[in-house]
């Protein structure tokens, strides 16, 4: 399977000048357009100071304004707010969804950033000083020159138990978590797991319940003593977050019944063979009698489902150097 | 592949695009204007400008066009573009008394001071559908208002003093019925929540900013709640009024008040009993309260609602009987639900692809059916074991007494 | 390009994000020493910057009065002392940075930022808000001018020997100040010991090296 050109036209197309345009030229198209990273200084700069408590206080929920965005708000606007209060020009940014750089949405939040900033972009994890996410932390180990930028949906874990913000508020600050460990209680002692999939809830340096976004399970792990500076923006509704590096991440659990990542031993990436990555399963479509069906389906006309990693950018340098 | 293609996302957000463009266009009618939209859809213009927060007919027109007339959308838009405007500017306090009415109403006594204008309204209208408009031609609408205007002109009243009016509020407190307004709020700048986070309990120049930026449907919900039958606020219309409100700024250099043009409004104040938990306090003044609505151009529907609401919330925060009930006497589940941006926003956000969360949804399913199968057959082991100890016949055997045998089993 | 650059109005936005993402670095990795930009704006940001308020003439740092700058506006206030006392408003140095930012001057006990133009506050640091449980971020954030900061051992009376631990430190890290009072270290701890209320710091030296030492370090005098 090979990988279309067109993200890589698309890259070109935004980031390479038109052979008769000056760069001074591309200047003054950004300066009356908009400006550097679209929301105005001051709002930044309101972004930037939450950042900087949120990073003091690992783990608790900084609330912040929130400017409406061109983008619709759920759709990953505390995260852009976040990514466009941090970019400088020399920056390498790097957006996925769904582990993926070619999702639909992580192609729109792309255009808009380097519509705004003529950013340079890569789908290359190593190669990003910024990368800006939804539901996955990369696969392969972050370094600590570069920041992950996580966006949230609900940003509250007390949200399963509690929806007045206005207590959880309290709650937090009292650091009252008890009602959130009977209900994982609750959902073990009935269905045999704790019922939250996805936004696992864990402990930052022991004071603070955090909400992990919903990445899976297996995502968790990395938080914990990385080299790398997550942060978190929940456009929305209006909160910001951060682990430092070499923070104490721990998930809730009993001692008689441990954390559990989704993983299942032996199931592998059917394109890169990988048995350590996060797998997303995919339906495989039957090719025609003339196809070139790289697999052979059961009965010869009905597809099948596939396990891949949901990490594309990682599974395809696994496949090159396989 | 479908949507979330693990290739070619880029080249299916590109065709989107395209495809929206085409479905705009494909009817190959004459494109629309912009000053078409802004002159004869004024309301959704209106709205747009509303939910938009952002005061500019021409740029709402443009929204609406682009949108294909979905207000949610259109407003979106304005939202979006409002966030690149600097804030040039702080405008003063202006008061309803100064607005240049075309329709001012009172519900609360039938001859007010200055009196009632009906103006422009649809409410004592017939909803009929009017065919004549489906041959609507330019020559017809300037006969129209050749007609309308040589009417105006017969009876134009006597210049000076068109369109103000004195407050009907104003009225009320002198007769002492009316409660007074909190003390201090007045005097305080209002809070802004697209510059600061809120948090709750907020202050009332919180939630009047919050609902005047809402969604006209959710407040008209909320509101209609409350009078439904979830909640237990009576109120009456004190008075509405549309009409034309002048936007003064202190000139930056030399600090005098400058108007600098003005806008349409619809401004509404509702009035309800003040009930009191404390008796006494009942008995020796009973009063009415205020609530508070306003939209931007004419917008009655909202503007009502969002009076209501303030009533019922500010009863329920004085702690007051009356608003301690139903949903709409809750702040934060008023004040977060109402926004049309962010409801949309996060309940479209369902169409974006979750299929990481999703596998690890079902991973969580699958453990719960591992768990419920072992825990049925530990039931069911146990319930053997019971009836072994009391010499009970076993499930099995009981099967074959109830269905003897017949013998055609062998058969 | 890079001309084009200096004299784009694009420089005080790139200045601001540079700076700020060394400041987010400084205090994501206490103790690690980041080297600030100097805050050469065209258009005159340092342009009569005021002189140190208490020494005769020397300047006040400014690398740590960019870094100052590039966070505080008009939503904010501040507060700046020099040998031990809160300027007043009449004073240049507030005069210049509320000219410069539209931040307003408060009372300490109200301001989000402080700054000390010395390596000690003089007792002021714990007049700054710790923040409540309900708000832990709206503590305080100071700035202190010191001489020189180094991560390699440096002895001599004039430097203090810090070994600072908690998240973003990996075990333990060693940190050489010149230019701060040993008090000053003991009236850090005692603004810390309410987790998660506290007060966040910058120490910012003459070459413009920046270290952020967050509430959540904890700070050894050896
Ligand atoms: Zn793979």
């Amino acid at each position: 399977m090979k990988q279309p050109d067109s993200l890589k036209a698309l890259i070109t197309q935004l980031t390479a000048p038109s052979e008769e345009a000056t760069s001074s030229d591309r200047e003054q198209e950004e300066d009356t357009l908009y400006n550097f990273g679209f929301i105005d200084e001051d709002s930044k700069r309101e972004v930037r100071r939450k950042l900087l408590k949120a990073v003091a206080i690992p783990g608790h929920l900084v609330p912040f304004a929130s400017r409406d965005l061109p983008v619709a708000k759920g759709w990953g606007t505390g995260g852009l707010q976040i990514t466009l209060a941090l970019v400088k020009p020399d920056d390498t940014l790097k957006v996925i969804d769904q582990g993926d750089d070619d999702s639909v949405n992580a192609v729109n939040l792309r255009r808009f950033i380097q519509k705004t900033t003529n950013l340079q972009v890569t789908t290359d994890t190593l190669e990003a000083t910024i990368v800006q996410t939804r539901h996955r932390v990369p696969e392969e180990p972050l370094g600590e020159d570069q920041i992950l930028v996580l966006q949230v949906p609900m940003a509250d874990p007390l949200r399963w138990v509690e929806p007045s913000i206005e207590r959880s508020t309290e709650m937090h600050a009292e650091a009252d978590y008890a009602p959130i460990w009977v209900y994982m209680y609750e959902s073990v002692v009935r269905s045999g797991d704790v019922d939250i999939s996805s936004q696992y809830p864990v402990m930052v340096e022991e004071r603070y319940l955090m909400d992990t976004t919903p990445a899976p399970r297996y995502d968790v792990p990395a938080l914990h003593m990385s080299k790398t500076l997550y942060l978190y923006g929940a456009g929305r509704e209006k909160r910001i977050y951060a682990i430092p590096p070499y923070s104490r991440v721990a998930p809730l659990e009993f001692e008689d019944y441990p954390f559990k990542t989704e993983q299942k031993p032996g199931q592998a990436c059917e394109k890169c063979g990988s048995t350590a990555t996060y797998l997303t399963q995919h339906y495989i479509e039957a090719k025609s009698v003339d196809g070139t069906a790289s697999h052979s389906a059961t009965n010869g006309t009905e597809g099948y489902w596939a396990f891949f990693c949901s990490d594309t950018s990682y599974c395809n340098k696994r496949k090159k150097v396989i | 592949m479908g949507y979330v293609a693990t290739k070619g996302g880029t080249e299916a957000v590109l065709k989107a695009e395209q495809l929206v463009e085409y479905f705009r266009l494909r009817g190959e009618s004459e494109p629309i204007r912009i000053e078409q939209i802004q002159d004869q859809f004024r309301l959704a213009v209106d709205r747009a400008m509303g939910e938009g927060s952002l005061y500019a007919p021409a740029l709402a027109a443009l929204a609406l066009k682009q949108s294909e007339g979905d207000a949610v959308e259109a407003s979106f838009l304005l939202r979006a573009y409002r966030s690149t405007l600097p804030r040039l500017s702080y405008s003063l306090p202006t008061s309803g008394a100064r607005m240049r009415a075309i329709r001012r109403i009172s519900s609360t006594f039938k001859d007010i001071p200055g009196g009632q204008l009906l103006g422009p309204t649809r409410d004592y209208q017939p909803r009929l559908l009017n065919t004549l408009l489906n041959h609507e031609s330019s020559q017809t609408v300037r006969r129209y208002l050749a007609d309308f205007e040589a009417q105006v002109r017969q009876n134009s009243p006597s210049d000076g003093q068109v369109g103000y009016f004195p407050k009907v509020i104003e009225s009320m407190r002198a007769q002492g019925i009316m409660a007074e307004a909190e003390k201090g709020a007045e005097e305080e700048e209002p809070f802004d929540v697209t510059r600061k986070a809120i948090s709750f309990p907020a202050p009332r120049s919180v939630r009047l900013q919050i609902l005047t930026r809402g969604d006209n449907g959710s407040l008209l919900a909320f509101a209609y709640s409350s009078i439904r039958g979830y909640g237990d606020v009576h109120p009456t219309l004190g008075e509405m009024r549309v009409g034309y409100l002048p936007v003064e700024v202190n000139h930056p250099l030399t600090g005098e008040v400058v108007e600098i043009g003005e806008i349409l409004a619809t401004e509404c104040e509702m009035v309800s009993r003040v009930k009191s938990t404390n008796e006494a306090e009942e008995e020796s003044s009973p009063k009415f309260g205020l609530g508070y609505g306003f939209s931007f151009g004419h917008g009655e529907d909202k503007a009502v609602s969002m009076a209501i609401l303030d009533r019922v919330l500010s009863a329920s925060k004085a702690g007051k009987l009356h608003g301690q009930s139903g949903p709409a006497a809750n702040e934060e589940f008023v004040l977060l639900h109402v926004d049309a941006i962010e409801a949309s926003g996060f309940t479209a956000h369902y169409k974006l692809p979750h299929y990481v969360t999703f596998q690890a949804d079902i991973r969580v399913l699958e453990r719960a059916k591992d768990h419920a199968t072992a825990k049925s057959a530990e039931s069911a082991e146990k319930h053997r074991r019971f009836r072994q100890k009391l010499a009970l016949p076993t499930e099995a055997d009981e099967v074959e007494r109830i269905m003897p045998d017949n013998g055609e089993d062998e058969g | 390009m890079q001309i084009v650059w200096l004299q784009s109005p694009q420089t005080k936005i790139y200045y601001n994000a540079s700076t700020f993402r060394h400041l987010l670095d400084s205090l994501a990795r206490p103790g690690k020493l980041n080297q600030l930009e100097y805050p050469e704006i065209p258009g005159g940001w340092l342009d009569e910057a005021p002189t140190h308020p208490t020494r005769e003439n020397a300047t006040l740092n400014p690398y740590a009065l960019g870094a100052f700058l590039s966070l505080i506006d008009g939503e904010v206030s501040f507060a700046i002392a020099s040998g031990g006392t809160w300027l007043q408003q009449e004073s240049a140095a507030v005069r210049w940075l509320s000219l410069r930012s539209g931040a307003s001057l408060k009372s300490p006990s109200a301001v989000a930022f402080a700054f000390f133009c010395e390596g000690r506050s003089g007792g002021l640091l714990k007049e700054l808000s710790q923040g409540t449980l309900l708000e832990p971020e709206s503590s305080a954030t100071a700035f202190y001018c010191v001489e020189q900061l180094s991560d390699t051992p440096k002895t001599g009376r004039d430097w203090l020997e810090l070994e600072l631990s908690g998240p973003g430190i990996l075990h333990s890290r060693r940190l050489y100040v010149a230019g701060m009072e040993r008090s000053e270290i003991v009236a850090i701890n005692a603004s810390r010991g309410n987790y998660p209320l506290g007060i966040d710091l910058y120490l910012i030296d003459t070459l413009g090296q920046c270290v952020g030492l967050p509430r959540t370090t904890k700070i050894l005098n050896r």
